[in-house]
């Protein structure tokens, strides 16, 4: 018998083991034991909500020996908690052969996908990947989700390859005059949109156009869209949300809505002209016609734009940028 | 240093006079075993171990379960194989007596005259924790123990023979080389 207390460390070597075989191995790894958790919890979190998720993990906290906490919102919608010492990242400092270096990522790895299905949003602040303590938000509104990621501050310690929550946030698809349906998305965004749609897209000139300072702005430009194929290379941005709309034809973009789908950076992050590309292909591609719109959501995902699934063709398209 | 190590060499320490920060003779008070887990158990961690060693041996092969199972065993308890290889079992037999005891196990532990053991685990709490989970495959949990034992024996005067009775029950006996 190889004893329970000591199943992290063993997890621990796992994963060291996998990430050695390449990027994807840990991801499957992940999904397997979130397909392996969903016998242990899904049914509980799908027909009891908030607190079955709260007595699951206070059945945890008890028998892992965990120095956590957990409270409900006063109008129930949500619940919060945290890890005042996570037992098992103590368990791997103590290891002989020390954490694996990515070992905080099980936890989101299976934790999210069982969340997706249970028809809730989780946003994890993981604060570091060495020190045993983080904090976590469940909740069943979007919204709500989304502020909360919004003050997480963990980004630039733990860095940018660690999924932190599983909202997909990252891009909203919909049409120039029902843009109102999104403004609540940022506080930004009603501006934006009612730009887009009180004016004469086609008479802007080409690139730059002012709408509120550097907060927000509009780029037309005439690209050549290339054709869409595994060339396609994702971008992302960190301090724009980016909303796209061909105006002269239909345009195909590629993308990728959460982090983990992203490969490693094909270039480091651009301050000044806020872009990061990364060297994978897109996995998913959405083809826009003029009065439609995409927008992108930082700091989740990745967008190839520029794209045709026909003959290459020049088009012409406006971005409005809109500051986080 | 987790909670109960520190606790037991306090108590070493008042027992003993010996100094936790040096100056005495703490080497003779050394606790014999590198990990030690107060609290509860979480037994449903059994099940996570065998789905852990299934994943990696169905996806990366005998070698490669191996590889995860000579870390685990020689480098995560570096101070377990490393005493073994200096023919000292000290380790092994209280890392058995420990964790067995923890986990509730009818089990019993001989010396042998040889300076090797037996171990003779009667019902096995991971077996019965999968059995009353209703997790088939505990099987799998004596090939991990097995691959385990021959890796941490490698290079040490010691082999360590691992016979699942079959019935959620082994024996595993450990003999010097002759």
């Amino acid at each position: 018998m190889l004893p329970s207390d000591q199943f992290v460390l063993f997890y621990n070597e796992i994963f060291k083991f996998l990430e050695q075989q390449g990027s994807d191995a840990l991801r499957k790894y992940y999904d397997r034991i979130a397909k392996r958790q969903e016998d242990f919890c899904l049914k509980q979190f799908q027909e009891m909500g908030l607190k079955g998720m709260y007595d699951y993990w206070e059945r945890i906290r008890i028998e892992e020996n965990c120095d956590s906490w957990r409270r409900f919102a006063a109008d129930g919608s949500y619940l919060e908690g945290g890890q005042n010492v996570c037992p098992s990242l103590s368990k791997v400092l103590e290891s002989e052969t020390g954490p694996c270096r990515v070992y905080c990522d099980h936890c989101p790895g299976w934790v999210l996908p069982v969340m997706t299905k249970a028809g809730y949003y989780y946003v994890y602040n993981l604060i570091s990947r060495t020190k045993p303590s983080c904090l976590n938000f469940i909740t069943p509104f979007a919204n709500r989700a989304l502020a909360e990621d919004r003050q997480n501050l963990w980004l630039e310690e733990v860095g940018d390859d660690l999924v932190r929550s599983n909202l997909e946030p990252s891009m909203y698809r919909g049409t120039i005059a029902k843009s109102r349906n999104f403004e609540n998305l940022h506080p930004r965004l009603k501006k934006a949109f009612a730009f887009l749609r009180e004016t004469d897209l086609a008479a802007l000139p080409l690139g730059r156009t002012t709408i509120d300072g550097d907060d927000i702005f509009a780029n037309v430009m005439e690209p050549t869209l290339g054709k869409y194929g595994p060339d396609a290379k994702l971008e992302a941005h960190r301090r724009y949300i980016d909303i796209q709309t061909p105006l002269t034809g239909e345009e195909t973009l590629g993308y990728i809505y959460d982090k983990a789908g992203v490969d490693a950076r094909a270039s480091e992050f651009n301050v000044n002209d806020d872009y990061v590309l990364y060297r994978n292909p897109a996995m998913r591609q959405i083809t826009l016609r003029p009065g439609e719109f995409v927008a992108f959501l930082p700091p989740y995902g990745a967008h190839a734009p520029g794209r045709t699934l026909g003959e290459p063709r020049k088009i012409r398209k406006v971005v409005v940028k809109v500051r986080m | 240093m987790n909670l109960e190590r520190r606790d037991f060499l306090k108590a070493a320490a008042a027992a003993g006079g010996v100094s936790l920060f040096g100056g005495g003779c703490l080497s003779c008070f050394e606790d014999p075993l590198r990990y030690r887990y107060g609290g509860e158990l979480h037994r449903d961690f059994h099940a996570s171990i065998l789905d852990g060693y299934n994943y990696v041996k169905d996806n990366y092969g005998e070698e490669g379960i191996r590889q995860v199972m000579e870390r685990f065993a020689c480098g995560v308890h570096r101070t377990m194989h490393e005493k073994l290889v200096r023919g000292d079992t000290s380790e092994l037999l209280e890392y058995w007596r420990y964790y067995l005891a923890r986990e509730g196990a009818d089990f019993s532990l001989e010396e042998t005259a040889d300076g090797g053991a037996e171990l003779t685990v009667r019902r096995c709490p991971a077996h019965a924790h999968l059995e009353k989970r209703g997790i088939p495959g505990a099987e799998g949990l004596c090939a991990a123990t097995r691959l385990f034992n021959e890796e941490l024996v490698k290079c040490t005067p010691f082999v360590l023979e691992t016979a699942a009775s079959g019935d959620g029950g082994c024996r595993q006996i450990l003999r010097r080389k002759c």
